[in-house]
């Protein structure tokens, strides 16, 4: 069943056309990574998705329900409560600095979701044993790594429930040594079959966890295949190239 | 020395018209700031338009300027204030603007990450502002805004020009009566009393905000 359907999206700044006819669904419980050179649109595409970017054409269905079109506003409550489903994760995390671990996860529920204070500091605990970072339950982001300060907004992100995660290139901005800490945690929600959509330079991470690989460049979708096609006989000579298997 | 004794409590004395000018101007300008601020970082474009030539206004033309334009000008096309209400008002409308300029630039200071973040967990702009950008920018603009309440202890002397009795105008009468230099000194010390205790003040605010950075 179509969780997401995305429909001709276009989208330029300016002259500069960033998004060319982007189509594909996403089915349930699918994991599908989006890989490709810098400055392919890759991220403009989740931002679309997320409702952080408006684009100039095509369509955006989400559980049945448009939740976006170019050139028109969804203010009604099918979309609001569509988006609630869909969450995201940065490759800067964004944690809330001033705001201890445990308070920026409890507050979108209480927030949003007007859940009582027992009831998400009880979601949060849960949550934080899901991440290993318990411990950290009263610190503040500017005392945690990397890796941890992910899995916080990871954390705080599941808080929600969303049925649907995007993720923006969650291990661009760590160290290496942290990044395997936070595939692990997207490797749970994998296994825990949780709808997600990846954009990562992590290939073999990628090829591990998804159903589908989509390859864009230039703004394109250039392939859209499954992780043991594409990765060991792509159709394009560019994606061979990228890959590194000339 | 009896005469020294004397002169101090005169002089004290009009430091509580000073301290009075001080709260007075504090009490109208910060949330004439607050509110002009979120008017800049809004998208209301007449009120935004108006917000910026009200700052350009006041910013831009000396405060003595504008505290003898509304002493001694308005009176002349019929608007008459007391000398205490025309200095409340006219620091007040200028601090007001220093402090739009300081508050919106906190706010602005503020990583649009903080507003992706908050928007896609589901929050409306409005408690995206007062939960998450608002708090941060009250850390950011402490240094600044101390710096203006310092100015604005000094700035209360300008009322000595239109016959307010502040502290400078006493220390002035003293000096022109008895001929003497001292009150210029304990004019110097009291002020440096206030500014010291202000910037103690902040200091300690800022210290209890740097705790998560």
């Amino acid at each position: 069943m179509n969780l997401l359907k995305i429909c001709k999206i276009n989208k330029s700044y300016d002259k500069n056309q960033v998004l060319k006819n982007v189509s594909f669904n996403l089915n349930k419980g699918e994991v599908i990574s989006i890989i490709g050179p810098s400055g392919s649109g890759k991220s403009t595409l989740l931002r679309c998705i997320s409702g952080l970017e408006h684009m100039d054409s095509g369509l955006i269905e989400f559980n049945g329900t448009t939740i976006a079109e170019a050139k028109k506003k969804f203010n009604n409550i099918e979309t609001i409560n569509a988006y609630k489903k869909i969450g995201m994760v940065f490759q800067n995390f964004n944690l809330f600095p001033h705001k201890t671990v445990l308070e920026n996860i409890i507050g979108a529920p209480i927030i949003v979701n007007k859940i009582s204070k027992k009831d998400a500091i009880d979601i949060a605990t849960k949550l934080l044993i899901k991440v290993d970072l318990l411990d950290k339950i009263n610190s503040y982001p500017c005392t945690l790594s990397g890796g941890q300060k992910q899995r916080i907004a990871i954390a705080r992100c599941l808080a929600m429930n969303p049925e649907l995660i995007l993720f923006d290139e969650p291990t661009s901005a760590l160290d290496p040594r942290l990044v395997n800490e936070v595939l692990k945690v997207i490797r749970d929600l994998a296994d825990d079959k949780i709808s997600l959509l990846v954009v990562t330079h992590e290939m073999q991470f990628a090829k591990e966890i998804s159903d589908k690989i989509i390859f864009m460049e230039n703004g394109g979708i250039l392939e859209n295949s499954t992780p043991e096609l594409l990765f060991s006989n792509p159709e394009h000579a560019r994606i061979k190239q990228f890959l590194n298997l000339t | 020395m009896a005469n020294f004794i004397d002169s101090t409590a005169y002089i004290l004395q009009g430091s509580i018209f000073t301290i009075e000018l001080y709260i007075a101007t504090i009490v109208f300008s910060i949330p004439l700031g607050i509110i002009g601020a979120l008017i800049k970082v809004s998208s209301f474009k007449i009120l935004n338009k108006i917000v910026d030539i009200y700052t350009w206004l006041f910013r831009g033309t000396p405060l003595l300027l504008q505290l003898f334009f509304t002493y001694f000008g308005l009176p002349i096309i019929g608007i008459r204030f007391s000398p205490f209400t025309a200095a409340v008002l006219t620091f007040s409308l200028n601090y007001g603007a220093y402090f739009t300029e300081i508050f919106r630039s906190g706010i602005q200071s503020i990583d649009k990450g903080q507003y992706e973040a908050s928007k896609v967990l589901g929050m409306s702009y409005r408690q995206t502002m007062s939960k998450i950008i608002l708090p941060q920018a009250f850390k950011r603009i402490i240094p600044p805004t101390c710096n203006e309440g310092i100015t604005l202890i000094k700035d209360t002397a300008l009322v000595a020009a239109i016959g307010l009795q502040d502290i400078l105008r006493a220390a002035r009468e003293i000096v022109t009566r008895d001929f003497t230099i001292t009150p210029f000194f304990i004019a110097a010390i009291i002020y440096l009393l206030f500014t010291s205790l202000i910037v103690m003040a902040f200091r300690k605010l800022e210290k209890k905000y740097s705790v998560y950075e």
